[in-house]
């Protein structure tokens, strides 16, 4: 990962909740994942193939899930899966996005979602993870990023 | 009594399913989903709507594989893709095989409005 590839996501992320809801999401600093479990309420992983390698996944909090998803929906009552699936379309939707940058070579899975049972998503040592926390209406999500060079 | 247009909207997130059926609300049609691609194709069999929106990074069957079979049989149906994957070559691999919008996530209401006016314009069908 180079700083310019952060850098490609930190944007993507950026501009989905500026274009989703006219309403900024706010990066913080970049960080090295360590072995500290980094789940919160749902997330939603996009396994890459092709020229890159590796996944890529968003954890989020219920609270921003349920403002986000009232936010497309232009209602106030949003139900637990349909957090579940806004999860995996940030996800997708991101990931996606980024294929401006880097073309068809860089390929999507569908997401996979879970929700925070997990104790951690199991992401590989090599090469490191990168986490790009944010927040959006005080709430904190992190998109967590695994890719060979 | 006369029957309104259908839209088959195709999306494997029930969420942009449903955002998308708000935004065409407000027009003199029915909207009807599925959540994947062959899902897609059964409800245009029964259905026969006269504009898809269509996703592309689905299970089982991906957009560009309905896309092409939808056009197969009937090349004059309206397809307005929505989808994530915002490179050039999609793009012009969707426009190929007849996509007649290609829209990228995340969308507008505005933008999925102005689409559907100037695709149903196209076509005759009735204006909201």
């Amino acid at each position: 990962m180079t700083e310019t590839d952060l850098h490609f996501f930190i944007d993507s992320t950026m501009s989905y909740f500026e274009e989703t809801t006219g309403e900024a999401a706010q990066p913080g600093i970049p960080f090295l994942k360590g072995r500290d479990p980094l789940v919160r309420d749902f997330s939603g992983i996009i396994g890459i193939s092709g020229q890159r390698k590796g996944c890529i996944y968003i954890t989020a909090s219920r609270a921003l899930l349920n403002q986000l998803a009232q936010c497309i929906l232009n209602r106030p009552t949003i139900s637990r899966e349909e957090m579940k699936d806004l999860a995996g379309e940030i996800a997708n939707t991101i990931a996606g996005n980024v294929r401006e940058a880097y073309g068809s070579t860089f390929m999507i899975s569908v997401p996979v979602v879970v929700e925070g049972r997990a104790k951690d998503i199991v992401v590989p040592q090599e090469p490191p993870a990168f986490v790009i926390p944010f927040t959006w209406r005080d709430c904190e999500a992190s998109l967590v990023l695994s890719l060979t060079p | 009594m006369k029957h309104l247009p259908t839209v088959l909207i195709v999306d494997d997130s029930r969420v942009i399913r449903h955002a998308i059926a708000g935004f065409l609300a407000d027009y003199p049609v029915v909207t009807v989903e599925a959540g994947d691609g062959e899902a897609a194709l059964e409800a245009y069999a029964r259905y026969r709507p006269a504009l898809v929106t269509l996703d592309i990074t689905m299970p089982e069957m991906d957009g560009l594989a309905v896309l092409s079979e939808l056009k197969a049989v009937d090349p004059d149906l309206q397809v307005m893709v929505i989808t994530a994957l915002k490179d050039e070559q999609t793009r012009r691999k969707a426009l190929a095989l007849g996509a007649d919008d290609f829209l990228t996530k995340p969308v507008t209401a505005h933008q999925v409005r102005d689409s559907f006016e100037s695709l149903t314009g196209k076509i005759g069908m009735v204006q909201g």
